[in-house]
């Protein structure tokens, strides 16, 4: 999926503004269920959206039939970007199963070696630095209590 | 209201609060001196720990990450000509070539005394020119009210973004978002689908982390760039004998200073904008124009001043009627509210201590950077770029998680911060403003209160929106924020295909 696209259907920007249009449909709905003016705003709005987004498609498709120079592609290295979101969730996820300190020591030195670190002394050495100062500020001094896992 | 400028001096005069500014414009510099982080996402990831602390203490902090941000990013872009932050591309212009010359320890000798300069004019502007402007606002009405946040919203829509349709899209989002949880004139259940982490509706500091911090993540992973040529010692004489070298550059100050305050009382405009104005005007009136670019050393004092003259002035505007000039501005006013903390003329007359504190913080953030941004610093922060970009980014994350979940202690908020990320990295992909999201969010409630407050105040007229002669000027002033940008383009146009 990229900008050069001739297919709309498969141009990004045509894609987010069909995503738009279905996500404010379907928010219109409890919307147009609420009582008196307090559906006024949320309802406007939702529509303003769905307006807004096939005004989007229009220009866009106007703007790929003038412009004849090949665009830039949106992301650089989809790849990169999809295992930087994945590594996002799996922490999240992650902690919720095993708890914080455990899912933030394996992370932080997993993640940094994944997208391109390769000295040890330095994954070694930030996930110390960050695990132990974690524990300190947070635990210690500001008495934080994070997830403890819901495995165990 | 001077008086309360006055009397706020003692409150900020305490260690704490003093402290905060210090290890704010240390953390302001590392961040900014890192390309790829800017003050907008440190000040993101920073709210939600300030939770805790003193309004003023956590205000001092956002303070000093501004002021230290906007000159940190002068250290790669004149070691490495990378800008640190979009505002210090002007400053690679010169600073890179001087560093390239053996003279890059003067050039960043430049940029601190210049930003010093320029901060504690714009945080001077900042402490004359907002207190009569909240004067007169406090006589506004629940329609003016209204009409300031229509006005906010489309200045930030038109005047900042390039495709007016994506930014109205991106405000409408953000109004939307600030709709969910319960109504708050008819208590009735909105968009919560039983949810009851909703029912309050959706945290501001969510929502800022995700947009703001979640995207420049994602790039640090995304292309780990190695910068081997940081870190290098940098020879430079101390600031005492330096300065005298600079004292040509008043001139240069003094103009740089009022174009960057202009430009941060603007809303949609921002630092970039304004350093380059500033290094074009000072190229203009210099007498060795030709020599720009090849390590000017008056270029360099010109952006930096210019960058750093714009971070209190755009504050005018934001606390004064609660619309932002800059992405930061709007952080930071996210930043207030999560303290209980309204923007607007009411916070001048209900919190002076801490509106006036919080003035007195930036001056004095901007007095400090010229003592914690000198050699020693900019060289230990130098080293900074050495830094691999994933351990950074993985350590972000942390801080993230940690920043969300504090707030409730939920897992609940840590997945809502990540659908919102997900949507703020599609969002600045493809290039949808993210402030309006925000300004969307904060004004968005605001909005509607006093719209509906309105209606009922004129029994339901829609009349009474436009029935006194303050709203009728605001009215025109949103017309001309919307059609102004759009006759420009179309002179433009037509100039452009004149030429052809």
């Amino acid at each position: 999926m990229n900008n050069n696209n001739t297919n709309p259907l498969l141009r990004p920007m045509i894609v987010i503004a069909f995503c738009i249009l279905i996500a404010s449909a379907a928010f219109l709905l409890p919307a147009l269920e609420l009582t008196g003016n307090a559906s006024l705003l949320p309802v406007a709005m939702l529509i303003a959206l769905m307006v807004l987004s096939v005004i989007l498609v229009i220009t866009d498709i106007k703007k790929a039939r003038t412009n004849k120079t090949p665009n830039k592609p949106a992301l650089q290295s989809p790849g990169r970007v999809f295992g930087a979101l994945l590594s996002v969730f799996v922490f999240v996820t992650s902690v919720d199963l095993f708890g914080f300190y455990l899912a933030t020591a394996i992370f932080v030195p997993v993640a940094a070696y994944l997208f391109g670190c390769r000295s040890l002394k330095v994954l070694v050495a930030s996930d110390v630095i960050v695990v132990a100062g974690i524990y300190l500020i947070f635990g210690m001094a500001m008495a934080k209590d994070f997830p403890m896992g819901s495995i165990w | 209201m001077y008086m309360d400028l006055i009397s706020a001096l003692p409150s900020v005069l305490t260690f704490d609060n003093f402290f905060a500014v210090v290890i704010g414009v240390l953390s302001g510099i590392a961040v900014g001196a890192m390309p790829g982080l800017s003050a907008t996402m440190a000040i993101s990831v920073l709210v939600p720990f300030t939770f805790g602390l003193d309004p003023l203490v956590a205000l001092g902090l956002m303070a000093g990450i501004y002021n230290g941000a906007m000159y940190g990013g002068a250290i790669p872009a004149v070691l490495l000509r990378i800008p640190g932050t979009p505002a210090a591309v002007a400053t690679s212009f010169d600073g890179y070539p001087m560093a390239q010359q053996g003279r890059g320890g003067f050039a960043l000798q430049v940029a601190v005394v210049s930003s010093a300069i320029g901060g504690i004019a714009s945080a001077l502007a900042l402490m004359l020119l907002a207190p009569p402007l909240a004067k007169v606002t406090l006589l506004f009405g629940p329609s003016e009210v209204f009409w300031i946040a229509v006005f906010g919203l489309c200045s930030i829509i038109f005047l900042l973004g390039e495709s007016p349709i994506k930014g109205l899209i991106s405000a409408c989002f953000g109004i939307f978002v600030s709709m969910v949880g319960a109504d708050p004139i008819t208590s009735e259940d909105r968009f919560t689908f039983g949810q009851l982490e909703l029912l309050d509706g959706i945290n501001m500091v969510i929502l800022l982390v995700g947009l703001y911090a979640m995207p420049p993540v994602i790039d640090l992973l995304e292309q780990p760039l190695e910068t081997k040529e940081a870190g290098k010692a940098l020879k430079t004489e101390s600031l005492i004998r330096s300065l005298p070298k600079m004292f040509r550059f008043w001139k240069t100050w003094l103009r740089s200073s009022f174009i960057g305050i202009w430009i941060g009382i603007l809303p949609g405009a921002g630092g970039s904008m304004a350093a380059f104005m500033a290094y074009n005007e000072a190229r203009r009136t210099s007498n060795n124009p030709n020599e720009w670019g090849q390590g000017e050393p008056e270029g360099v004092a010109a952006a930096e001043t210019a960058n750093n003259a714009d971070t209190a002035s755009a504050l005018i505007p934001a606390l004064t009627l609660g619309i932002p000039g800059t992405a930061v501005a709007a952080v930071m006013l996210g930043g207030l509210l999560v303290h209980g903390l309204q923007p607007g003329p009411m916070l001048f007359r209900d919190n002076p201590d801490i509106v006036f504190g919080f003035m007195w913080q930036f001056l004095f953030g901007a007095i400090l950077l010229i003592f914690l941004g000198g050699s020693l610093a900019t060289n230990s922060f130098s080293h900074l770029l050495k830094l691999p970009r994933p351990v950074l980014g993985s350590i972000i994350i942390v801080l993230m998680f940690i920043g969300v979940y504090s707030i409730n202690e939920r897992m609940f908020d840590v997945y809502l911060m990540l659908g919102f990320g997900l949507i703020g990295y599609v969002m600045d992909k493809f290039k949808f403003p993210l402030p309006p999201v925000v300004l969307g969010l904060i004004l968005g409630g605001f909005a509607e209160e006093n719209l509906r407050l309105t209606l009922l105040i004129g029994q339901g007229q829609w009349s009474a929106l436009f029935a006194n002669t303050t709203s009728l000027v605001l009215v025109a002033m949103t017309i001309a924020v919307v059609v102004g940008p759009m006759i420009k383009r179309r002179l433009v146009k037509n100039r452009q295909s004149k030429g052809e």
